[in-house]
């Protein structure tokens, strides 16, 4: 499809493919036999070349001229979509960085600063300092619009970037308490892995095992009991050992239960290494204790 | 058959009955050999012994262990259902 110009018809690279008229045809391949090949030897712009345009010789300069400009139209294009993109992410890249270096700064009202980049913002971190007041804001504002008047027509990301900087001074201690919250790691913390092992379940295990022969598991029995004698004692505040005693007594004895199982069951081994503490925590713990029926009289 | 082969069969027999009990009488894979019992039992109690080396069974839960070292202890089971480590002279 070509339209009148002043310059001469146009015509899309899309309509000068897709020509279906014999005679047309016919015409424009006489007129290439007789002038094209001796005056334009295949020079196609660029913009035809990258983008496809099936054009290999023109018949008169008029036809060259409209693939040249609308390849030249197309690569304008491109080029401003391009620039825009580059403009765009470089924008979003700074507001990102201004908006890191200034953090935790409440988003004050959006000013009517233009643009604020990265040498604005050096430029103005001494300005509070001096003037800590909220009234000197309006007085800094205008500056950034005065450093670059060349872009004036982009407006969006400045609020953004300029919001932070403005508000930098008002208030810098009250919203850096909110971020820093350390009892939620503390509560993580305290939360301890559940114990394979309580006191039933290890006497189970040492009985099912056969790692240690009868004697040796009736001489660990006898231990414990006597163990837990002394712990009912303690708990009935009848005998005259102390919390410090029985702990060195049942580190030695969960000593010995691992010496004799880390070769032969190390399975059970590591279940009651893992159990050592919560079990300590039942043995110590007066309520934990006459809550696990241990307070009644020696184990089966 | 032959005599050869008669004595040959017959040596194939007694090889396979030997053999039979002499597994019989191993302990089965698993089970604690008494003298590692008696080592470890002696150990818990705090005793010196090192290793047992040699143990002679007196009755039922009852023995008489010898130590590498040279101690000798004797090891029971009383009603009560405890063990008792005696030391031997």
């Amino acid at each position: 499809m070509c339209w009148p110009r002043p310059g001469g018809p146009f015509c899309r690279a899309a309509d000068i493919a897709s020509i279906g008229q014999p005679q047309v045809i016919a015409k424009i391949l006489s007129h290439l036999k007789r002038t094209a090949q001796q005056q334009y030897p295949l020079e196609l712009p660029l913009g035809a070349l990258s983008f496809g345009v099936r054009v290999r010789s023109f018949a008169s300069d008029q036809e060259r001229l409209m693939v040249d400009r609308e390849a030249l139209f197309v690569t304008a294009r491109i080029v401003l979509a391009l620039s825009s993109f580059l403009v765009v992410g470089c924008v979003g890249f700074n507001c990102a960085q201004t908006t890191e270096s200034v953090q935790a700064v409440p988003p004050a009202a959006p000013s009517a600063v233009v643009e604020a980049p990265a040498e604005t913002v050096r430029e103005e971190v001494p300005a509070p300092a001096v003037a800590a007041a909220p009234a000197a804001q309006p007085a800094q504002a205008p500056s950034p619009s005065v450093i670059e008047p060349a872009r004036p027509a982009k407006p969006a990301p400045a609020p953004r970037v300029s919001a932070p900087q403005a508000a930098a001074p008002v208030a810098p201690v009250a919203p850096v308490a909110p971020p820093k919250q350390p009892p939620k790691p503390a509560v993580v913390a305290t939360v301890e892995p559940a114990a394979p092992l309580d006191l039933n379940l290890l006497e189970t295990r040492l009985r099912e095992t056969t790692a240690i022969g009868v004697f040796t598991k009736l001489s660990l029995k006898n231990q414990v009991d006597d163990l837990l004698n002394r712990f009912r004692a303690y708990h009935k505040r009848q005998g005259t050992a102390t919390l410090v005693e029985l702990r060195r007594n049942y580190d030695m004895l969960m000593l010995k239960v691992l010496a004799l199982l880390q070769d032969s069951d190390p399975a059970l081994a590591r279940d009651i290494v893992r159990s050592r503490a919560a079990i300590w925590n039942i043995l110590a713990d007066p309520r934990k204790f006459t809550e696990s029926k241990l307070m009644a009289g020696a184990t089966p | 058959m032959s005599r050869r082969g008669l004595a040959t069969a017959l040596v194939a027999v007694t090889t396979t009955v030997f053999a039979g009990t002499s597994l019989a009488t191993e302990e089965t894979p698993g089970e604690v050999p008494i003298t590692s019992d008696l080592t470890a039992v002696i150990a818990l109690q705090g005793l010196p012994c090192g290793k047992v080396v040699s143990a002679t069974q007196r009755g039922e839960d009852d023995y008489v262990a010898s130590c590498e070292d040279g101690n000798r202890y004797r090891i029971s089971v009383n009603p009560a259902g405890r063990v008792i480590v005696e030391k031997l002279d």
